[in-house]
């Protein structure tokens, strides 16, 4: 094993994707996912900045070093070695999205299927309503692979 | 279930061989590339013929930790990668970070 580079030891603190999305206007996405999360779902609130992780070290300068950045990769396996390498090219205001870009898209349905039963965030029936309706996309993916699976015989 | 899926597989694959003859080729190529474990990699990396090692993580992962030996071709950027062996019979291997599947 061979070590070219110290990058500092520190702990980037993560964050829920639905605490980034209370506060969306205060904070900025970075993408480091690149094609592969692309596949998975595309970002459609908030500020984001979009450098694939093999980029990430010469586009870095591209960055606002004011705002606070959350990095968010496909699975949250990198976001801990993006932040360290951010943090010794100087920035400080880092976050690492909990579940990387998986988790925020999952997070973004939910929210998406509560908004219509008009529930405020915070409020008890918020939470009532985001069990209910993760227990129900829980259960609706199964239902649709059965149906395929006896749809042509 | 299981019956069924390859049944599944079998028709998917026979007719995408029909309509598709040269993407069939290629995905079962991709398939069939075989996996190295650690002892046998240590082996031909620094006792064995030439060959080339390749990490394909992130430029940034790569400083911070590696195979001795190895060089960095990241997975969005393969094609017409300096580092690739210029021998195209060489040993090539891929690695990055996690269990193997």
């Amino acid at each position: 094993m061979i070590r070219m580079v110290n990058y500092p030891k520190v702990r980037i603190p993560l964050i829920h994707p639905s605490q980034v999305m209370k506060k969306l206007n205060e904070l900025t996405i970075l993408d480091i996912g690149g094609e592969e999360l692309n596949k998975i779902g595309q970002f459609k609130r908030g500020n984001v900045i979009h450098i694939p992780m093999d980029d990430l070290e010469d586009d870095y300068n591209k960055l606002p070093k004011d705002r606070t950045l959350v990095i968010t990769d496909v699975m949250g396996k990198q976001e801990q070695i993006a932040g360290r390498f951010l943090w010794m090219k100087g920035y400080r205001k880092l976050l690492a999205m909990k579940g990387g870009g998986r988790a925020w898209f999952d997070t973004v349905r939910v929210l998406k299927r509560i908004q219509t039963e008009e529930a405020p965030i915070g409020t008890k029936k918020f939470k009532e309503t985001e069990k209910q309706v993760k227990e129900k996309i829980k259960a609706e993916p199964k239902e649709k692979k059965k149906k395929n699976r006896s749809a042509p015989w | 279930m299981r019956r069924g899926n390859l049944i599944i597989g079998l028709m998917i694959s026979f007719l995408s061989g029909a309509y598709l003859s040269s993407g069939i080729s290629v995905a079962s190529t991709i398939l069939d590339i075989p996996a190295i474990g650690a002892d046998k990699l240590k082996h031909e990396l620094y006792e064995g013929p030439p060959m080339v090692c390749a990490n394909a993580l992130s430029p940034i992962e790569f400083q911070d930790l590696t195979i001795r030996g190895s060089v960095n071709i990241p997975s969005s950027r393969v094609k017409d990668n300096p580092n690739l062996p210029e021998d195209k019979g060489e040993l090539l291997v891929f690695f990055c970070k996690g269990l193997p599947t």
